[in-house]
């Protein structure tokens, strides 16, 4: 077990006021089974008092609200302590409840690039989860069910994207699609887990973004889990190895969409400049 | 049974709803034209009994499609059991993953349904498709029945027939029974929609407030009306006649301008209910239309009052084998299409046409379903003062709050093109009066 100290600040500057700003949050860290949080503690700017606290569909905490006044700045400084264990988060929900972790989203949809990729690495006969006749044809089950199958499948396939795909920061955005990002070959975290995401999916394997930090980037970091027998296995494709108790998780979804950190509609012609800053250092307190 | 004057006051009435703005919209190659919605004032005319077989079925049927849209965004229990394929639920366009776990207000997801339906040449009701989203259609014969009444009083007075001018009371009652409190608005687009009076004139016959997105507002955690002078207030039900991706920016489509922001995180928490429910989508694409009878099995254990068109599902094997033999006969319908657009009769198809789409259906099965064309019956209508005979179909109402219910008339639509079987207004068609008699 490792315990963290977080700070998370996001700042939002504008070239001119805007207002009617709607902003929702997500830069939270969750509280689950592996990882709990110990304390946390946030302030909006420049002031906060009328937001209101919900939770989503995939179970991740979210501040909402609107911003009362016209103006130039928006943000969020949060900072929490959190312990992490290490192994793979159970989960509660059978197979047949986690259906939308299996289907691809706008984002992770598979174009040209991925299903030249996916042909070349699918032997002749391969049976995938995707058969239109059943869930589970007979050859797959024999194969997947067998326990950590469909995680070393993930490592397989991991290692492979790794190879063709290279890290480069501003080569992508934030709606960059998998297709996209794979067919120009570079990317950022959130590229490498939505191809994997893509891939993953493609194969009939039950596969979920994740958004966190871990320690030392500076910024926020994504990654997938990957579900079997009850139980969800973080890989890091971007650094094409598995999670352990250095990862953080705050949102997940089923691409980067579902767990945007912040989200946010204003009214004005305002240009913005978004500057975030992540620092996560280990602990022995609470 | 309908005087001579009913006949003669057409030109009158079609003259009133023209002045009334009874209009649909359309867009064609991206420009937005308004078009007339001609009525024809020979009533469509169901007996008692008739009518009452379709009301059990359509009662029944909009009560497992309301069972199922629980089952599906909580349990799973008709996936788990294997009735129907997760396909046809995770990969559907209607299916929304935001939607997973919500308990909507007073437990109802489809408040208002239209059902369409077609009688066959031997008498038997077929349905031809369920509408759970935003169904529109109900202000239409209400506007003209009571315009008829004024014009030709001794019809009414001679012949026992429901008064349908009631829609507005059983709407009222649906949205009072899963309100959470405070007011109840009419939410539209804006004039510019396909739909706009019917918005406006629902408004004013139930006594909701006509409102845009921008007089609604996410406050703390409840949803506010707020008027011209600023004065602001609680509203607990919202009539939305506009779709779910832009119901609220950040959380469906970032680029609504229409809908409003948080909405849908107040309605997540049970502070507003909304009419339909988002996702629903997912029980009314024509994919999902063929398990309805099994839905029917499953959730109530009784058989189908009323049923489907006989259809195909070319994702399993063997129907794919019919639908490749049978070809011909069969009308082919894009599961994601509505309002008559995507629906194919095979027969019709140039060679070329049909190549191509064969092909398309062995690469997306799952895309299309094959209907067996139902030579449905023809109904009467006055086309320069001859009768001529024409393809009609029924939407019928049907209103869930605390119970379901049927409203006793409908949306009679006809086809103006004696070789078509498309009667959706969409594609230029009129409308009737449903009358069901009360003895």
């Amino acid at each position: 077990m490792k315990r963290w100290k977080l700070i998370y600040e996001l700042r939002i500057l504008f070239s001119e006021p805007v207002f009617d700003h709607f902003y929702s949050l997500r830069c939270f860290p969750k509280n689950r089974s592996m990882q709990e949080v110990c304390s946390c503690a946030y302030k909006i700017v420049p002031c906060s008092g009328s937001e209101c606290q919900g939770r989503d569909s995939f179970g991740n905490q979210i501040l909402y609200g609107r911003m009362e006044e016209a103006g130039r700045e928006f943000g969020i400084t949060m900072t929490a302590v959190a312990a992490v264990r290490e192994g793979p988060e159970p989960e509660p929900s059978s197979y047949y409840r986690l259906g939308m972790y299996r289907y691809q989203t706008p984002y992770t949809s598979p174009g040209q690039s991925i299903r030249e990729f996916l042909k070349m690495h699918q032997k002749p006969g391969h049976e995938t989860a995707k058969s239109p006749e059943a869930p589970f044809p007979a050859g797959f089950l024999n194969r997947r069910t067998e326990p950590g199958a469909i995680w070393k499948r993930t490592e397989v396939l991991m290692d492979e994207v790794w190879n063709k795909f290279s890290y480069q920061s501003g080569s992508t955005n934030a709606g960059t699609t998998a297709e996209e990002a794979f067919a120009q070959r570079q990317g950022v975290c959130q590229d490498y887990a939505q191809i994997l995401l893509s891939i993953l999916r493609e194969e009939g394997i039950t596969a979920r973004y994740v958004a966190g930090a871990v320690p030392g980037e500076g910024e926020t970091h994504a990654w997938v889990e990957v579900w079997q027998d009850g139980y969800w296995k973080g890989f890091d494709p971007t650094n094409n190895r598995a999670t352990d108790a250095s990862y953080l998780v705050f949102a997940v979804g089923r691409d980067a969409w579902d767990c945007a950190l912040n989200r946010g509609i204003f009214r004005g012609n305002a240009g913005q400049e978004k500057r975030i800053y992540v620092k996560m250092e280990e602990t022995e307190h609470g | 049974m309908y005087g001579r004057d009913l006949y003669a006051c057409e030109g009158a009435v079609n003259e009133q709803l023209a002045r009334y703005g009874v209009k649909f919209g359309i867009y064609k190659n991206n420009t937005f034209k308004e078009q007339l919605f001609p009525f024809d004032v020979i009533p469509r005319v169901i007996t008692k009994e008739e009518f009452q077989k379709l009301e059990a079925g359509l009662i029944q049927r909009v009560d497992a499609l309301n069972l199922f849209l629980k089952d599906v965004y909580e349990e799973k229990k008709i996936i788990k059991d294997g009735i129907i394929p997760e396909d046809f639920v995770y990969a559907s366009s209607g299916y929304l993953a935001q939607c997973e776990g919500l308990y909507p207000p007073g437990g109802v997801y489809s408040h208002i349904s239209g059902i369409d339906l077609v009688k066959g040449k031997d008498g038997t009701w077929y349905i031809l498709e369920d509408n759970l989203r935003v169904p529109s259609g109900a202000s239409y014969p209400m506007i003209a029945r009571e315009l008829c009444r004024r014009c030709s009083p001794a019809t009414y007075q001679k012949n026992c027939l429901e008064d349908n001018r009631n829609y507005a009371g059983l709407l009222r009652e649906t949205m009072d029974a899963v309100s959470t409190g405070g007011i109840s608005v009419i939410l539209t687009p804006g004039r510019y929609n396909a739909a706009y009076f019917e918005h406006s004139y629902l408004a004013e016959q139930t006594g909701a407030k006509l409102v845009n997105g921008s007089e609604l507002e996410v406050s703390g955690d409840c949803l506010y009306y707020e008027d011209y002078s600023g004065r602001k207030e609680k509203v607990g039900a919202v009539y939305r006649r506009i779709s779910d991706e832009y119901l609220d920016p950040l959380n469906f489509n970032p680029e609504s301008l229409i809908g409003i922001p948080h909405i849908f995180d107040v309605y997540r928490k049970g502070n507003v209910a909304l009419l339909n429910a988002p996702g629903n989508g997912v029980a009314d694409d024509k994919g999902i239309y063929y398990f309805v009878p099994k839905m029917i099995r499953y959730y109530l254990n009784q058989e189908p009052i009323l049923h489907n068109a006989p259809t195909y599902l070319p994702f399993y094997e063997e129907d794919r084998k019919f639908v490749l033999e049978h070809f011909e006969r069969l009308v082919l319908k894009d599961v994601a299409e509505a309002g008559g657009y995507g629906v194919v009769f095979a027969d019709r198809m140039t060679a070329e046409e049909k190549e191509y789409f064969l092909a398309l259906l062995e690469r997306e099965p799952r895309r299309f379903i094959a209907q067996e064309v139902i030579d449905f019956e023809d109904l009467c209508i006055m086309e320069n003062g001859e009768p001529v005979m024409r393809k009609a179909d029924l939407r019928a109402f049907v209103l869930t709050g605390k119970e379901t219910k049927v409203w006793k008339s409908g949306l009679t639509r006809f086809s103006r093109n004696p070789d078509s079987f498309i009667v959706n207004s969409s594609q230029g068609g009129g409308f009737k009066d449903t009358w069901v008699l009360s003895q």
